[in-house]
Protein backbone atom coordinates (compact mmCIF):
# COMPACT_ATOMS: atom_id res chain seq x y z
CA UNK A 1 0.00 0.00 0.00
CA UNK A 2 1.39 3.48 -0.89
CA UNK A 3 1.38 6.22 2.30
CA UNK A 4 -0.21 8.64 0.34
CA UNK A 5 -4.20 9.58 0.09
CA UNK A 6 -6.34 10.06 -2.35
CA UNK A 7 -8.39 13.44 -1.93
CA UNK A 8 -11.33 13.55 -4.13
CA UNK A 9 -13.02 16.90 -4.46
CA UNK A 10 -16.33 16.54 -5.52
CA UNK A 11 -18.52 19.56 -7.01
CA UNK A 12 -21.98 17.86 -8.58
CA UNK A 13 -23.14 21.27 -9.82
CA UNK A 14 -21.54 23.51 -12.43
CA UNK A 15 -19.08 26.44 -10.79
CA UNK A 16 -17.02 27.67 -13.59
CA UNK A 17 -19.95 28.07 -15.83
CA UNK A 18 -21.12 31.40 -14.67
CA UNK A 19 -24.53 30.32 -16.70
CA UNK A 20 -25.31 27.11 -14.97
CA UNK A 21 -24.15 27.74 -11.69
CA UNK A 22 -26.02 28.09 -9.05
CA UNK A 23 -27.08 31.34 -7.63
CA UNK A 24 -26.11 32.69 -4.51
CA UNK A 25 -28.59 34.75 -2.58
CA UNK A 26 -28.05 38.40 -3.60
CA UNK A 27 -25.06 37.77 -6.04
CA UNK A 28 -25.19 38.14 -9.86
CA UNK A 29 -24.35 34.78 -11.88
CA UNK A 30 -20.67 35.60 -12.27
CA UNK A 31 -20.02 37.01 -8.47
CA UNK A 32 -21.52 33.32 -7.56
CA UNK A 33 -19.35 31.29 -9.85
CA UNK A 34 -16.47 33.56 -8.75
CA UNK A 35 -17.98 32.77 -4.85
CA UNK A 36 -17.75 29.23 -5.79
CA UNK A 37 -14.36 28.89 -7.58
CA UNK A 38 -12.72 30.79 -4.79
CA UNK A 39 -14.25 28.21 -2.09
CA UNK A 40 -13.14 24.82 -4.28
CA UNK A 41 -9.23 26.92 -4.84
CA UNK A 42 -8.53 27.78 -1.66
CA UNK A 43 -9.36 24.53 -0.51
CA UNK A 44 -7.63 22.82 -3.25
CA UNK A 45 -4.64 25.40 -2.54
CA UNK A 46 -4.72 24.55 1.13
CA UNK A 47 -4.60 20.57 0.54
CA UNK A 48 -1.69 21.06 -2.26
CA UNK A 49 0.68 22.17 0.29
CA UNK A 50 0.96 18.74 1.67
CA UNK A 51 1.74 16.85 -1.80
CA UNK A 52 3.48 14.41 -2.10
CA UNK A 53 1.23 12.86 1.23
CA UNK A 54 -1.62 13.61 -0.62
CA UNK A 55 -3.00 12.86 -4.22
CA UNK A 56 -5.42 15.45 -5.70
CA UNK A 57 -7.94 14.51 -8.09
CA UNK A 58 -11.10 16.96 -9.15
CA UNK A 59 -14.17 16.08 -10.01
CA UNK A 60 -16.44 18.61 -11.58
CA UNK A 61 -19.85 18.88 -13.93
CA UNK A 62 -18.98 18.35 -17.64
CA UNK A 63 -20.63 22.13 -17.94
CA UNK A 64 -17.50 23.62 -16.45
CA UNK A 65 -15.09 21.74 -19.27
CA UNK A 66 -15.47 24.22 -22.00
CA UNK A 67 -14.98 26.89 -19.80
CA UNK A 68 -12.17 25.97 -17.96
CA UNK A 69 -10.36 24.44 -21.30
CA UNK A 70 -10.49 28.64 -22.29
CA UNK A 71 -8.44 29.24 -19.31
CA UNK A 72 -5.18 29.81 -19.87
CA UNK A 73 -3.62 28.05 -16.72
CA UNK A 74 -5.67 25.38 -14.96
CA UNK A 75 -5.35 25.32 -11.45
CA UNK A 76 -5.33 21.56 -11.40
CA UNK A 77 -3.43 18.74 -12.56
CA UNK A 78 -5.42 17.67 -16.67
CA UNK A 79 -4.33 14.06 -15.44
CA UNK A 80 -5.99 14.42 -12.02
CA UNK A 81 -9.03 16.70 -13.17
CA UNK A 82 -12.25 14.80 -14.64
CA UNK A 83 -15.92 16.04 -15.49
CA UNK A 84 -18.98 13.52 -15.04
CA UNK A 85 -22.67 14.08 -16.43
CA UNK A 86 -25.12 14.91 -13.46
CA UNK A 87 -27.63 12.62 -14.63
CA UNK A 88 -25.01 9.60 -13.87
CA UNK A 89 -22.83 11.07 -11.92
CA UNK A 90 -22.77 8.38 -9.11
CA UNK A 91 -21.97 5.49 -11.60
CA UNK A 92 -19.53 7.95 -13.10
CA UNK A 93 -17.77 8.94 -10.45
CA UNK A 94 -17.75 5.02 -8.93
CA UNK A 95 -15.94 4.61 -12.47
CA UNK A 96 -13.21 7.54 -11.75
CA UNK A 97 -12.87 6.01 -8.33
CA UNK A 98 -12.22 2.54 -9.52
CA UNK A 99 -9.34 3.57 -11.54
CA UNK A 100 -7.51 5.29 -8.86
CA UNK A 101 -8.16 3.59 -5.47
CA UNK A 102 -5.41 1.13 -6.75
CA UNK A 103 -2.75 0.55 -3.92
CA UNK A 104 -3.81 3.48 -1.87
CA UNK A 105 -5.57 3.07 1.22
CA UNK A 106 -6.26 6.41 2.66
CA UNK A 107 -9.17 8.48 0.83
CA UNK A 108 -10.65 12.19 2.06
CA UNK A 109 -13.84 13.19 0.07
CA UNK A 110 -14.68 16.61 0.12
CA UNK A 111 -17.72 19.00 -1.20
CA UNK A 112 -15.63 22.30 -1.08
CA UNK A 113 -18.32 24.71 -0.16
CA UNK A 114 -17.22 25.76 3.03
CA UNK A 115 -13.93 27.29 4.68
CA UNK A 116 -12.92 26.49 7.67
CA UNK A 117 -10.16 24.04 7.41
CA UNK A 118 -6.42 24.58 7.87
CA UNK A 119 -3.09 22.52 7.22
CA UNK A 120 -3.18 21.35 10.67
CA UNK A 121 -6.60 19.89 10.34
CA UNK A 122 -5.49 18.26 7.17
CA UNK A 123 -2.51 16.69 9.29
CA UNK A 124 -4.69 15.73 12.17
CA UNK A 125 -6.78 13.80 9.54
CA UNK A 126 -3.69 11.91 7.83
CA UNK A 127 -2.64 11.15 11.59
CA UNK A 128 -5.84 9.24 12.36
CA UNK A 129 -6.05 7.44 8.97
CA UNK A 130 -3.03 6.25 10.05
CA UNK A 131 -4.80 4.03 13.39
CA UNK A 132 -4.72 0.56 12.68
CA UNK A 133 -8.23 0.54 13.70
CA UNK A 134 -10.44 1.18 10.61
CA UNK A 135 -11.35 4.94 10.70
CA UNK A 136 -14.03 6.78 9.51
CA UNK A 137 -13.70 10.73 9.69
CA UNK A 138 -16.87 13.32 9.37
CA UNK A 139 -16.70 17.12 8.76
CA UNK A 140 -20.22 19.08 9.08
CA UNK A 141 -20.94 22.42 8.51
CA UNK A 142 -22.42 24.46 11.29
CA UNK A 143 -25.72 23.66 9.27
CA UNK A 144 -25.24 20.16 9.78
CA UNK A 145 -24.47 18.91 6.20
CA UNK A 146 -21.40 16.87 5.53
CA UNK A 147 -18.95 18.09 3.65
CA UNK A 148 -15.87 16.04 4.17
CA UNK A 149 -15.34 12.26 5.10
CA UNK A 150 -12.62 10.30 4.93
CA UNK A 151 -11.63 6.53 5.79
CA UNK A 152 -8.49 4.26 5.50
CA UNK A 153 -10.64 1.17 4.82
CA UNK A 154 -12.01 0.84 1.57
CA UNK A 155 -15.96 -0.51 0.93
CA UNK A 156 -17.37 -0.84 -2.63
CA UNK A 157 -20.35 1.38 -0.74
CA UNK A 158 -18.88 4.74 -0.24
CA UNK A 159 -17.82 6.04 -3.68
CA UNK A 160 -22.25 4.90 -4.48
CA UNK A 161 -22.73 7.25 -1.16
CA UNK A 162 -22.14 10.52 -3.06
CA UNK A 163 -25.02 12.58 -3.68
CA UNK A 164 -26.07 14.74 -7.17
CA UNK A 165 -27.81 17.39 -4.56
CA UNK A 166 -26.62 16.15 -0.91
CA UNK A 167 -22.95 15.02 -1.36
CA UNK A 168 -23.72 12.36 1.50
CA UNK A 169 -27.17 12.80 2.37
CA UNK A 170 -28.61 11.62 5.94
CA UNK A 171 -29.39 8.37 4.61
CA UNK A 172 -26.14 7.74 3.39
CA UNK A 173 -25.02 8.60 6.63
CA UNK A 174 -26.29 6.00 8.44
CA UNK A 175 -25.38 3.44 5.98
CA UNK A 176 -21.79 4.72 6.59
CA UNK A 177 -22.13 4.61 9.90
CA UNK A 178 -23.41 0.76 10.00
CA UNK A 179 -20.12 -0.49 8.23
CA UNK A 180 -18.33 -0.71 11.56
CA UNK A 181 -16.12 1.94 11.47
CA UNK A 182 -14.50 3.52 14.47
CA UNK A 183 -15.75 6.44 13.92
CA UNK A 184 -14.18 10.68 14.24
CA UNK A 185 -16.71 13.58 14.14
CA UNK A 186 -13.96 16.76 13.75
CA UNK A 187 -14.27 20.55 14.41
CA UNK A 188 -17.52 21.92 12.29
CA UNK A 189 -16.65 24.09 9.63
CA UNK A 190 -18.26 26.97 7.68
CA UNK A 191 -20.38 26.76 4.45
CA UNK A 192 -22.21 29.41 2.44
CA UNK A 193 -25.59 27.94 2.49
CA UNK A 194 -27.71 30.69 3.25
CA UNK A 195 -27.68 34.61 2.55
CA UNK A 196 -27.00 35.49 5.75
CA UNK A 197 -23.64 33.53 5.83
CA UNK A 198 -21.74 35.61 3.70
CA UNK A 199 -21.92 38.41 6.57
CA UNK A 200 -20.86 35.29 9.13
CA UNK A 201 -18.12 34.62 6.33
CA UNK A 202 -17.16 38.02 6.21
CA UNK A 203 -16.75 38.15 10.34
CA UNK A 204 -15.25 35.05 10.06
CA UNK A 205 -11.87 35.64 8.04
CA UNK A 206 -11.55 39.05 9.55
CA UNK A 207 -11.08 37.18 13.19
CA UNK A 208 -7.00 36.48 13.06
CA UNK A 209 -7.04 33.00 14.29
CA UNK A 210 -8.86 32.24 11.43
CA UNK A 211 -5.88 33.89 8.95
CA UNK A 212 -4.74 30.01 8.17
CA UNK A 213 -8.17 29.07 6.44
CA UNK A 214 -7.14 30.91 2.95
CA UNK A 215 -3.82 32.30 1.52
CA UNK A 216 -3.14 36.36 1.25
CA UNK A 217 -4.45 35.65 -2.45
CA UNK A 218 -7.23 34.11 -1.33
CA UNK A 219 -8.12 36.51 1.03
CA UNK A 220 -7.74 38.84 -1.76
CA UNK A 221 -10.39 37.21 -4.04
CA UNK A 222 -13.14 37.53 -0.94
CA UNK A 223 -12.11 40.53 0.05
CA UNK A 224 -13.36 41.87 -3.51
CA UNK A 225 -16.71 40.05 -3.19
CA UNK A 226 -16.68 41.92 0.58
CA UNK A 227 -16.39 45.25 -1.28
CA UNK A 228 -18.80 44.60 -4.03
CA UNK A 229 -21.44 43.19 -1.57
CA UNK A 230 -20.73 45.11 1.36
CA UNK A 231 -24.54 46.69 1.97
CA UNK A 232 -24.92 42.53 2.62
CA UNK A 233 -22.60 42.65 5.16
CA UNK B 1 -8.04 11.23 48.65
CA UNK B 2 -9.10 8.49 46.51
CA UNK B 3 -7.98 7.79 43.28
CA UNK B 4 -10.54 7.30 40.84
CA UNK B 5 -10.07 6.14 37.19
CA UNK B 6 -12.96 6.47 34.39
CA UNK B 7 -12.79 4.45 31.25
CA UNK B 8 -15.61 4.96 28.70
CA UNK B 9 -16.23 3.21 25.81
CA UNK B 10 -18.67 1.24 24.11
CA UNK B 11 -17.97 -2.00 25.77
CA UNK B 12 -19.73 -4.51 22.76
CA UNK B 13 -18.52 -6.52 24.29
CA UNK B 14 -15.37 -5.65 27.26
CA UNK B 15 -12.95 -8.03 26.28
CA UNK B 16 -9.51 -8.77 27.72
CA UNK B 17 -7.98 -6.29 25.97
CA UNK B 18 -9.76 -3.64 27.81
CA UNK B 19 -9.08 -5.28 31.21
CA UNK B 20 -5.47 -5.69 30.99
CA UNK B 21 -4.78 -2.34 30.00
CA UNK B 22 -7.11 -1.23 32.61
CA UNK B 23 -5.03 -3.45 35.36
CA UNK B 24 -1.96 -1.92 34.14
CA UNK B 25 -3.27 1.84 34.47
CA UNK B 26 -4.72 1.00 37.82
CA UNK B 27 -1.20 0.00 39.22
CA UNK B 28 1.23 2.42 36.86
CA UNK B 29 -0.98 5.33 38.14
CA UNK B 30 -1.71 3.94 41.38
CA UNK B 31 -5.14 4.53 41.24
CA UNK B 32 -7.97 2.82 43.94
CA UNK B 33 -10.45 2.14 41.64
CA UNK B 34 -11.60 1.91 38.02
CA UNK B 35 -14.99 3.43 37.15
CA UNK B 36 -16.43 1.95 33.07
CA UNK B 37 -18.45 3.63 32.00
CA UNK B 38 -20.41 2.46 28.79
CA UNK B 39 -21.32 5.08 26.06
CA UNK B 40 -25.33 5.34 24.70
CA UNK B 41 -25.44 4.47 21.17
CA UNK B 42 -27.16 6.05 18.68
CA UNK B 43 -29.63 4.50 16.64
CA UNK B 44 -27.60 4.77 13.72
CA UNK B 45 -24.77 3.13 15.43
CA UNK B 46 -27.62 -0.21 16.24
CA UNK B 47 -27.96 -0.18 12.60
CA UNK B 48 -23.78 -1.93 12.89
CA UNK B 49 -25.29 -4.87 14.86
CA UNK B 50 -24.01 -3.06 18.24
CA UNK B 51 -25.92 -5.00 20.80
CA UNK B 52 -28.29 -3.39 23.28
CA UNK B 53 -27.28 -1.24 26.31
CA UNK B 54 -28.73 -4.06 28.77
CA UNK B 55 -26.58 -6.82 27.31
CA UNK B 56 -23.37 -4.60 26.81
CA UNK B 57 -24.09 -3.81 30.98
CA UNK B 58 -24.44 -7.23 31.87
CA UNK B 59 -21.30 -8.29 30.02
CA UNK B 60 -19.84 -5.56 31.47
CA UNK B 61 -20.22 -6.45 35.29
CA UNK B 62 -19.75 -10.25 34.89
CA UNK B 63 -16.88 -9.29 33.43
CA UNK B 64 -15.43 -6.84 36.07
CA UNK B 65 -16.97 -9.21 39.38
CA UNK B 66 -13.69 -10.40 40.53
CA UNK B 67 -11.81 -7.72 40.41
CA UNK B 68 -12.89 -5.25 43.55
CA UNK B 69 -11.24 -2.28 41.93
CA UNK B 70 -12.93 -2.29 39.09
CA UNK B 71 -16.96 -1.20 38.51
CA UNK B 72 -18.97 0.30 36.43
CA UNK B 73 -21.22 3.38 35.97
CA UNK B 74 -24.63 3.21 34.07
CA UNK B 75 -24.71 7.40 34.17
CA UNK B 76 -24.16 7.98 30.83
CA UNK B 77 -26.53 4.87 29.37
CA UNK B 78 -29.30 6.62 31.62
CA UNK B 79 -29.49 9.66 29.63
CA UNK B 80 -30.74 7.51 26.51
CA UNK B 81 -28.66 10.42 24.39
CA UNK B 82 -25.26 10.74 23.12
CA UNK B 83 -23.08 12.52 25.95
CA UNK B 84 -20.56 14.46 26.21
CA UNK B 85 -17.69 13.61 28.55
CA UNK B 86 -17.42 16.47 30.28
CA UNK B 87 -21.29 16.42 31.09
CA UNK B 88 -20.12 13.21 32.88
CA UNK B 89 -16.99 14.24 34.33
CA UNK B 90 -18.99 16.88 36.10
CA UNK B 91 -21.74 14.66 37.37
CA UNK B 92 -18.84 12.41 38.92
CA UNK B 93 -17.08 15.21 40.36
CA UNK B 94 -19.86 15.85 42.78
CA UNK B 95 -19.03 11.84 44.15
CA UNK B 96 -14.71 11.95 43.80
CA UNK B 97 -12.40 14.87 44.10
CA UNK B 98 -9.81 13.17 42.42
CA UNK B 99 -10.17 12.03 38.67
CA UNK B 100 -8.47 10.35 35.84
CA UNK B 101 -9.91 10.43 32.85
CA UNK B 102 -8.51 7.76 30.65
CA UNK B 103 -8.64 8.12 26.70
CA UNK B 104 -7.00 5.65 23.68
CA UNK B 105 -4.57 8.07 22.14
CA UNK B 106 -6.60 8.22 19.00
CA UNK B 107 -9.18 10.08 21.36
CA UNK B 108 -5.93 12.69 21.72
CA UNK B 109 -5.65 13.36 18.48
CA UNK B 110 -9.17 14.80 18.24
CA UNK B 111 -9.53 16.19 22.03
CA UNK B 112 -9.16 20.09 20.20
CA UNK B 113 -12.64 18.83 19.25
CA UNK B 114 -14.12 17.77 22.20
CA UNK B 115 -16.53 19.56 24.17
CA UNK B 116 -15.02 21.69 26.54
CA UNK B 117 -11.53 20.17 26.63
CA UNK B 118 -9.88 22.96 28.74
CA UNK B 119 -12.71 22.11 31.53
CA UNK B 120 -11.56 18.29 31.17
CA UNK B 121 -8.08 19.32 31.92
CA UNK B 122 -9.01 21.62 34.74
CA UNK B 123 -11.51 19.09 35.99
CA UNK B 124 -8.89 15.86 35.19
CA UNK B 125 -6.01 14.75 34.82
CA UNK B 126 -6.33 13.26 31.08
CA UNK B 127 -4.30 9.82 30.76
CA UNK B 128 -3.45 8.35 27.19
CA UNK B 129 -3.10 4.79 26.65
CA UNK B 130 -0.60 4.78 24.18
CA UNK B 131 -0.20 1.77 22.18
CA UNK B 132 3.09 0.13 21.05
CA UNK B 133 1.40 0.37 17.79
CA UNK B 134 0.35 3.58 17.79
CA UNK B 135 2.61 5.92 15.44
CA UNK B 136 4.26 9.26 16.24
CA UNK B 137 1.94 12.08 14.36
CA UNK B 138 2.45 14.93 12.37
CA UNK B 139 -0.04 17.45 14.33
CA UNK B 140 0.03 17.89 18.11
CA UNK B 141 -2.16 20.58 19.18
CA UNK B 142 -1.53 21.82 23.10
CA UNK B 143 -3.09 19.14 24.98
CA UNK B 144 -0.66 16.66 23.87
CA UNK B 145 1.57 18.42 26.42
CA UNK B 146 -0.90 18.79 29.04
CA UNK B 147 -1.65 15.26 28.60
CA UNK B 148 0.03 12.14 30.64
CA UNK B 149 1.08 9.36 27.86
CA UNK B 150 1.26 5.84 29.29
CA UNK B 151 2.39 3.15 27.52
CA UNK B 152 -0.42 0.27 28.20
CA UNK B 153 0.47 -3.31 26.64
CA UNK B 154 -1.27 -4.23 23.50
CA UNK B 155 -3.51 -7.00 23.02
CA UNK B 156 -4.39 -7.31 19.29
CA UNK B 157 -8.26 -7.67 19.73
CA UNK B 158 -11.21 -5.29 19.10
CA UNK B 159 -15.07 -5.92 19.97
CA UNK B 160 -15.41 -6.31 16.13
CA UNK B 161 -13.49 -8.94 15.55
CA UNK B 162 -15.07 -10.74 18.75
CA UNK B 163 -18.67 -10.12 17.23
CA UNK B 164 -17.44 -11.58 13.83
CA UNK B 165 -16.05 -14.46 15.49
CA UNK B 166 -19.46 -15.07 16.64
CA UNK B 167 -21.41 -14.43 13.75
CA UNK B 168 -19.31 -16.97 12.23
CA UNK B 169 -19.46 -19.55 15.16
CA UNK B 170 -15.95 -19.43 15.93
CA UNK B 171 -14.82 -19.73 19.33
CA UNK B 172 -14.19 -16.45 21.22
CA UNK B 173 -12.54 -18.10 24.35
CA UNK B 174 -9.10 -16.12 26.36
CA UNK B 175 -10.74 -12.90 24.18
CA UNK B 176 -13.69 -12.26 26.68
CA UNK B 177 -13.65 -13.35 30.06
CA UNK B 178 -15.40 -17.16 30.64
CA UNK B 179 -18.43 -15.45 32.01
CA UNK B 180 -18.91 -12.90 29.41
CA UNK B 181 -18.57 -15.32 26.37
CA UNK B 182 -21.40 -18.15 28.14
CA UNK B 183 -23.58 -14.89 28.09
CA UNK B 184 -22.99 -14.15 24.45
CA UNK B 185 -23.76 -17.32 23.58
CA UNK B 186 -26.77 -18.11 26.17
CA UNK B 187 -28.52 -15.10 24.28
CA UNK B 188 -27.44 -15.53 21.21
CA UNK B 189 -25.79 -12.18 20.58
CA UNK B 190 -24.11 -10.69 17.40
CA UNK B 191 -25.70 -13.48 14.99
Amino acid sequence: MLNSTNVFFVLPDPVYNQEQCQIYPNFTKADSSFLYVTLLENMYEIFSVLFPKVDLFVCLNEKDEEILSLKTSSPFLSDNLFYFNEDTFTNEFVSIFDKRKAGVKNFIFVHPDFVGLTEADILQMLDLLLLEDDVLLLKKTLHKKIVLFATNKFQNEIPRLMHKKNFVCDSALKKLCALDYQFYKLKNVFSLAHANDFKELYKMLSRKENYACCSKKMHDRFTHLFIEYKELL
Amino acid sequence: MERIGIFGGTFDPIHIGHLIAAQSLLEIRKLDKIIFIPCYISPHKHQAQNSNPVHRLEILKLSLQYQKQFSYSEIELNRKDISFTIDTVRELKKQFDYIELIIGFDNLIVFDSWKEPDELFRLTNVVVMKRIIDKEIEYKHKYFEMATIIQTPYVELSSTYIRERVRLNMPIDFMVTHAAKEYILKNNLYR
